[in-house]
């Protein structure tokens, strides 16, 4: 955390003191998830209080059942839910191009972004009571379409913004040197906006892998994802084995995260031409 | 030299056909997420079956009981402030908790913004990663430092501030700083992306015109950031006020928001049509707040946009 | 002839009535080095990116080696455009970008790789084959951009401000090689730019447009010394402006009458102009004398006291007021110490060559 205080006193644009609550705002984000990885590795069985090292926890959740069944849910649902999700929401960043208006478009982008602005418990009872209303019965499937609706807009996103930096003369380019619609799209198109396709599906698993009020409530018996489990064990008391499982969680989401941000940034040096705008 | 106006953006012919693409996603949100608010919306004009669900008779009992209690013999109706009270709560702490992650993330905001590129890059990505990260197991690891316990206890007590613990979970305290925890990243990133667009000489051309640091800021600095300002304070506010996990988790159960007393009426309660009307009641809020904050950012100032 | 326009017109759906493009006719000759001049707004890339298939007219007809071309797709016209971004392929090595062209046209890849290899060498880019277009300077990528465009030996190369984004000493360079390029490869060029130096130092004909409309097709000293309107003689090179009107003598050379009464002497009688309103001349067409030692000379009846002189090296610019009110820029060469003498303050008597006064209509 050195660069927070590295003090610039010539510096006319910064404030005092911002720097330390910046430093305070990171203690606030990280620490608590500190906690949680520390104990996760805790040999004691009590849940704060640090008695050595120990990998036991880990491997007892490797051969809990429940949490096998809970962690393959959740996989089957992500992967379905992202594939759908980023393959609509691919189709629909091509179709709105760089953000061009068109009739409707303002209505479009509500639709898409509708998922984001409402608050969860919203989407989720009403998607329960869709299910109901439709007879259909709650299972993994009723939790991969969910899933799918609120995945779009974080697939949708990073693709259009992709599309936005990309040069829209590169296209022309093509079709002036004798490419086809098509080979545009091929040679030209679908390679440069690829980095924000997978950028866009790396999001929409985590979101996936992550939700918990939408998922609890469509869930049928037996297709609970990973965090419907933590949820029920936690409700039956705090154990060193929910920290472990908790911390995986969490560095899977991490880890899809940060590969995500590389993926869209290495990608993007290749967007911008390397000649500035006037 | 470069052109100084940059020729009018050549515009593409249009292409119809292409927006046959977007009816995927117009399908898919419009079938599984308009349509449910739709029914959401119908449910809570109709009457609660025994078991969960509804039965298809029109009334608007749902909504007399968000603010009236029926007795039981003689059918009047008393006024109950029981619901109202919830919904109040749960206002009040979102409110709290905006401000909160305000007073927080704008300094902060702006603290990222003004360092060089490489700094600027690694300080965001740290705010945006917990964005990313499960908010379940969030909300439990403010569970873990705040139980009687937990991280803060331990180290108050090391410290010999006090020596009994002091309960700081299951409370309103223990809610808001659940809040402020999860939701705070959401009022960081629109700030920054704001700010990182304000042009730094501005600010030099305030000092050079005589500003103090204080009118600067007020000045120069608080009114570039407004649109910032009024949409980390949304998306600060919406997920707060419709919280199911930091009541569930953090408020122990007893201290309801209308978050999980929603929850609540699908669930255990069983009165799928309160439920909804209470989902319809936080949906109107949450419109009526976005029609005001859509008022107010609308800014005069367009010159400044690269 | 290689490109006949007729009649173009183009108007921008929902932009404004204002048509971007206004009955534009033009013919442009094969091998030819043309340029469309104007500022920026005036149309000029509009017309090259119709005449490259990108856009639509709105009416009128696009004639390419005979044949009407309106609706031909980009890809299907005999014609490749060096963007002004260069809009080079990022995610292709130089040598892919170089062969698309070829590669889109399904030629065999033995043919392709030599014909790579030629363009490369013709840009002096040999080494740098297999770098990505990020890893170059400037200078680089619109060579890139310039062999990519001829790979496919295309019968028009449009240009569309291909110099604008480099700096001004590659500039220079890269004018002189343009021309050789062009000279060398047989190919018609279409140039836009809104740099006249840039026109007037390539170019075998010149278009300058201006709102949408052409102003005046001529070679680089027609445009340059003999521009039939006033936006002409302003846009391209420096110019002094007279308002006033023409006065015909019998028996005495036509003079011209400045709006504040000063009279200055017209060389011929301007003859695609039967009513002018305007006088101008090129500041360099001016000398600056001793009031005493002129006052005979019939071509320097102008006086005035210099208010201003910019030193510019090759050459020293006065501000002039003259007596009636009207402010004359003379660009004076210093080809010896003894010329850059006249102080500010300094009273003059502007003299004029013969014929250097030209006149032009009001309405244009």
């Amino acid at each position: 955390m050195a660069i927070l205080q590295r003090k610039e006193p010539h510096s006319l644009i910064s404030f005092r003191g911002f720097g330390s609550v910046t430093g305070l705002c990171l203690f606030i984000l990280y620490v608590p998830m500190l906690v949680l990885v520390v104990f996760s590795f805790n040999a004691n069985r009590a849940v704060t209080v640090w008695g050595g090292f120990s990998l036991q926890w880990y491997a007892k959740a490797a051969y809990n059942g429940g949490l096998q069944n809970a962690a393959w849910n959740s996989l089957v649902v992500a992967v379905i839910a992202t594939i759908v999700a980023t393959a609509i929401a691919t189709a629909a960043a091509l179709a709105t191009g760089r953000g061009q208006r068109f009739r409707g478009s303002q209505a479009f982008y509500m639709l898409v972004n509708l998922p984001l602005m409402l608050p969860e418990i919203i989407i989720a009872v009403g998607t329960l009571s869709f299910f109901a209303l439709l007879g259909m019965k709650l299972s993994l499937l009723t939790i991969i379409i969910a899933h799918t609706v609120f995945c779009i807009p974080f697939a949708y996103l990073p693709i259009r913004s992709r599309l936005e930096t990309m040069d829209a003369r590169l296209e022309e380019a093509a079709s002036d040197l004798y490419a086809s619609p098509l080979d545009a799209y091929r040679h030209v198109t679908m390679p440069l906006l690829m980095p924000g396709i997978i950028s866009g599906a790396m999001l929409a698993f985590v979101v996936s892998l992550d939700d918990f009020i939408i998922t609890a409530m469509v869930a049928g018996a037996g297709s609970g994802t990973l965090p419907v489990y933590v949820y029920t064990q936690l409700k039956q008391g705090v154990t060193p084995e929910i920290n472990a499982i908790s911390t995986v969680l969490l560095a899977v989401s991490i880890v899809l995260v940060a590969a995500s941000y590389f993926v869209a940034k290495a990608g993007s040096k290749h967007v911008r031409p390397a000649t500035e705008q006037p | 030299m470069p052109e100084l106006i940059p020729a009018p953006e050549p515009k593409r012919e249009k292409f119809p056909k292409s927006r046959l693409l977007l009816l995927p996603a117009v399908l898919v949100i419009g079938f599984f997420l308009v349509l449910p608010l739709v029914i959401i919306i119908t449910y809570s004009f109709l009457v609660p079956a025994t078991f969960g669900g509804v039965v298809w008779q029109f009334s608007t009992e749902a909504y007399t009981q968000f603010l009236f209690e029926r007795d039981i013999f003689d059918e009047t109706l008393a006024f109950n402030a029981a619901y109202l009270q919830i919904f109040l709560r749960s206002v009040m702490l979102a409110v709290s908790a905006t401000v909160v992650s305000l007073i927080i993330g704008f300094p902060t905001a702006y603290f990222i913004a003004t360092r060089p590129d490489r700094q600027k890059n690694l300080l965001i990505f740290l705010i945006t990663l917990p964005f990313w990260t499960n908010l379940l197991i969030r909300t439990f690891c403010v569970l873990l430092i705040l139980r009687d316990d937990g991280l803060v206890n331990s180290i108050a007590i090391g410290l010999g501030l006090y020596s009994t613990p002091v309960t700081y979970l299951y409370n309103d305290f223990a809610m808001g700083a659940g809040l402020v925890y999860s939701y705070l990243p959401f009022m960081i990133l629109p700030l920054y992306a704001n700010l990182e667009r304000m042009d730094r000489r501005v600010v030099e051309a305030a000092y050079d015109l005589y500003a103090t640091p204080r009118r600067v800021f007020t000045e120069v600095i608080l009114p570039h950031a407004r649109p910032g300002i009024v949409a980390g304070s949304l998306l600060v506010f919406i997920p707060s006020l419709g919280t199911f996990l930091v009541p569930d988790m953090l408020g122990g159960g007893g201290k309801l928001l209308i978050g999980n007393l929603i929850q609540l009426q699908f669930g255990s309660s069983r009165n799928w049509p309160f439920g909804a009307a209470l989902a319809v009641i936080l949906l109107a809020a949450i419109l009526v707040v976005l029609m005001l904050a859509a008022r107010r950012s609308r800014v005069p100032d367009t010159a400044e946009r690269r | 002839m290689t490109i006949e326009l007729k009649s173009i017109s183009k108007i921008f759906a929902g932009g404004s009535a204002h048509p971007v493009l206004d009955d534009i006719n033009l013919t442009i000759n094969d091998n030819e080095f043309f340029t469309l001049l104007g500022p920026s707004g005036c149309g000029k890339t509009t017309l090259l990116r119709l005449i490259a298939g990108f856009e639509h007219p709105t009416s009128g007809t696009i004639e390419l080696f005979g044949e009407r071309v309106e609706g031909t797709p980009p890809n299907a016209r005999p014609v490749n455009t060096v963007f002004q971004h260069y809009a080079l392929f990022p995610h292709q090595t130089v040598a892919q970008n170089v062969g698309f062209g070829l590669r889109m046209l399904r030629r065999p890849a033995p043919e392709i790789e030599p014909e790579i290899e030629r363009m490369l060498r013709l840009v002096r880019l040999e080494g740098l084959a297999h770098r990505y277009p990020h890893q170059l300077s400037g200078g680089q990528q619109q060579r890139v951009a310039l062999a990519r465009a001829l790979a496919a030996r295309p019968r028009v190369l449009l240009l569309d401000e291909p110099l604008s984004a480099l700096d001004s000493k590659l500039r220079d360079e890269m004018r002189v090689e343009l021309k050789l390029l062009q000279r060398n490869t047989g190919i018609t060029f279409i140039f836009v730019t809104h740099d006249q130096g840039e026109a007037l130092s390539m170019s075998d004909r010149i278009a300058v447009l201006s709102e949408g409309r052409i102003q005046q097709v001529g070679t680089p000293d027609d445009i340059y010394e003999r521009p039939r309107s006033r936006f002409v003689a302003q846009f391209v090179g420096e110019t002094n402006v007279f308002e006033g009107k023409l006065i015909r003598l019998p028996g005495k050379q036509p003079e011209f009458k400045t709006s504040s009464g000063a009279l200055l002497p017209l060389g011929d009688t301007p003859a695609d102009d039967d009513n002018p309103a305007l006088a101008f001349v090129r500041p360099e067409k001016l000398r600056l004398g001793n009031p005493d030692d002129l006052a005979s000379d019939p071509q320097a009846r102008l006086r005035g006291v210099v208010t201003n002189k910019l030193y510019l090296g090759t050459d020293t610019v006065y501000y002039v007021d003259l007596e009636g009110g009207e402010t004359l820029r003379a660009r004076i060469q210093n080809a010896s110490a003894i010329d850059n003498r006249f102080d500010v303050g300094a009273a003059v008597r502007v003299r004029a060559e013969e014929g250097a006064f030209r006149t032009v209509g009001r309405s244009t």
